[in-house]
């Protein structure tokens, strides 16, 4: 009979235990602190908003010459860029991160109705263009389509792109939904036209073209009359 | 998902597991790794069989002769078998003033020119040493050193791969590093479960009461080294006695010798089953369970890892040109999810593995007295062993379920599931 050293292995068996649940921790407290540093922003960005709206109404004279909008946005599209949630955080805090989706998707409809705001009373040309995904997995063609839309944004300076979740469980989701009839994702609004169905780059910028030539046209239109 | 999720958890833990057990075990045991040096010189049998190896047979003659150990207590002898075509006889005649005994036997294989050779052994001590091997000089006496007790079998060297060139070659030459490791450990397990052919010396006396080499074994280094364990004696391991053995630099012959050695396991295994009984002690209780458990983790990683790389390859031209081949905005989302996102558990657990697999190799580095630089190849052992591992394994499994004969060398392999059940029908008929 052999000797097997139970001692030994149980010691053994400790110490990789021990490393195991570090690697637990470790990536664990990484979320958190990322998590920690997304909600401050977001709170940053909800002050920024509340300010640049107050401010709006604020400078009765002329409000159109007010600047601190450009900054908003240029806040808000950082934020939008952090907002990377993968699987590992999904595991270690899923409630956290539908916390901050919310707060973010509530900040998105604020400046989108903001620069609806800006367009019809200080004729500024901005295009707002609503995104609707999924991230559980059932849809393929969200991430590609979101690439696209980035790539529209660096293109065409004037888009603001806004994207919502429409498996949160969130009733300012639902609303625009509902106001835009969204029933399946890939869905994009532009101009309060529904586009339920993949749209590749080229689609896009044949859409925003024509947006552009009816607000040109539009714009001459006013002036003529 | 959640099911390979827990899966693959499992295997990083086990294999966190074995690589602290084993860096452990060698660290416990560096200070006896090498016995005090030979006071008495045993005599010592060495044979070379040799098949159509006229090219190295010469070289392999030649370090033997270069051995530092007394001349009067070494035997030297050189078997031709199977009557080689190209002139493998006449080169080692060559070395017969230089006391090389020259022998040609009819019958082919490994196995019976090596019991040919035991039967002419004048030694105490056998050992056989590959047509293509060469030795170190101290490589001898180093392994005879480690004959301290009477329950000693066999001492096994370390064996590296002789001047690897091509990528395969460097891939096994980092793998055979690693076996070094592997084989310390298990000596001090007392687990060793294969003796490799170039220059294992054994006792002779316990091929005078065992039998010989097995002859119809595909792997009879594998075989008897079983045979070994499972008779209660010891097999135990010099670490610094170098041995170089030609390896295969291209994929079809490399396959062929991996599908002979994971069959050969499977076989024997199979026929010494009674050594997984816990009176065999960490052998059967660790080291043969772990073997088991790491070729069904490898190969389940391997196969699903490769489903979803081909699964990416799959979809990645509609993802592309549903981008426009915008490569700076795909670009651009990747750079986004790295620094954005959160690393997986897994890979936080990757990293201790990682630097335990570098540990690992610097022991064995150290230890075997090894002085080339590994460096980039072992980057590519750690990305492309599993992959290449699980596909011998499987082509090793797919053969022992329904494969037909197979010739390795002079021995006929046909040991398959579908080829017992025939060979049941037939008997039944």
């Amino acid at each position: 009979m052999r000797e097997i050293n139970f001692g030994k292995m149980i010691s053994i068996f400790a110490i990789t235990t021990l490393i195991f649940l570090l690697g637990f921790l470790l990536a664990r407290s990484l979320t958190e602190s990322k998590l920690s540093d997304l909600e401050q922003t977001v709170s940053d960005v909800s002050l920024q908003t509340a300010s640049v709206e107050t401010e709006y109404s604020l400078l009765l004279e002329n409000p159109c010459n007010y600047r601190g909008f450009s900054r908003l946005t240029a806040s808000l599209d950082a934020l939008a860029e952090r907002l990377v949630f993968n699987e590992a955080q999904k595991q270690s805090n899923n409630d956290r991160i539908e916390s901050i989706k919310q707060n973010y998707f509530l900040l998105e409809t604020r400046h989108w109705l903001f620069i609806q705001k800006l367009n019809s009373e200080c004729g500024t040309n901005y295009v707002p263009i609503l995104f609707f995904y999924s991230d559980l997995g059932d849809c393929d063609i969200c991430k590609p389509q979101g690439i696209v839309l980035s790539a529209i944004k660096d293109e065409y300076p004037n888009t603001m792109i806004y994207s919502f979740d429409t498996n949160t469980d969130y009733s300012l989701t639902d609303t625009l939904k509902e106001i835009f009839n969204v029933n399946s994702v890939p869905s994009i609004v532009i101009d309060d036209k529904l586009y339920a169905e993949f749209l590749n780059q080229d689609k896009l910028e044949k859409i925003l073209e024509k947006q552009d030539m009816n607000s040109t046209s539009s714009q001459n239109n006013s002036k003529s009359q | 998902m959640g099911i390979l999720n827990a899966l693959s958890l499992f295997g990083i833990y086990i294999s966190l597991f074995a690589s602290t057990f084993f860096i452990y075990i060698f660290l416990e045991n560096k200070k006896t790794m090498t016995p005090p040096e030979l006071k008495e010189w045993p005599t010592v049998t060495i044979a070379v069989p040799a098949y159509n190896d006229a090219d190295t047979v010469g070289k392999t003659i030649e370090s033997l002769l270069a051995l530092d150990y007394p001349k009067d207590k070494l035997q030297l002898m050189a078997v031709e078998n199977n009557n080689s075509n190209d002139g493998t006889y006449d080169v080692m005649k060559r070395y017969e003033d230089k006391g090389i005994e020259v022998f040609t036997i009819p019958q082919g294989g490994k196995g019976p020119a090596l019991n040919f050779a035991i039967t002419k052994a004048r030694g105490e001590f056998f050992g056989g040493l590959d047509a293509d091997s060469f030795v170190e000089p101290d490589a001898l006496k180093k392994i005879m050193a480690h004959f301290t007790s009477n329950d000693i079998a066999a001492v096994t060297p370390a064996l590296k791969t002789y001047r690897p060139k091509s990528f395969l070659g460097r891939i096994q030459q980092v793998e055979y590093m690693m076996g070094i490791f592997l084989r310390k450990v298990f000596d001090c397990l007392d687990s060793i479960h294969v003796t490799p052919g170039p220059l294992t010396i054994y006792r002779k006396s316990f091929f005078e009461k065992y039998g010989g080499y097995d002859e119809h074994n595909i792997t009879e280094d594998l075989e008897i080294a079983m045979r070994i364990q499972s008779n209660d004696l010891r097999i135990k391991n010099a670490i610094d006695a170098n041995v170089y053995a030609a390896n295969p630099e291209t994929w079809s012959p490399l396959l062929k010798q991996r599908v002979r050695w994971y069959l050969g396991f499977i076989d024997n295994v199979i026929k010494y089953k009674h050594l997984l009984h816990p009176k065999y002690g960490m052998l059967s209780m660790y080291v043969l369970p772990m073997a088991f458990i790491s070729i069904f983790l490898a190969v389940i990683f391997s196969v699903y890892s490769i489903y979803r790389i081909g699964l990416n390859v799959v979809t990645y031209p509609f993802f592309i040109s549903a981008i426009n081949f915008n490569m700076v905005a795909a670009a651009h989302n990747w750079i986004a999810q790295i620094v954005h996102g959160v690393p997986d558990v897994k890979t936080f657990l990757a990293i201790p593995l990682i630097i335990m697999s570098v540990a690992m190799l610097y022991l064995a580095k150290t230890y075997s007295q090894e002085k080339s630089h590994l460096g980039i190849f072992f980057i590519l052992y750690a990305v492309a062993y599993i992959y290449i591992f699980s596909i011998w394994w499987l082509m090793a499994l797919g053969y022992k379920l329904v494969g037909g004969k197979l010739r390795f060398g002079g021995t006929v392999w046909d040991n398959s599931v579908l080829s017992y059940i025939k060979r049941r029908q037939n008997a039944g008929n």
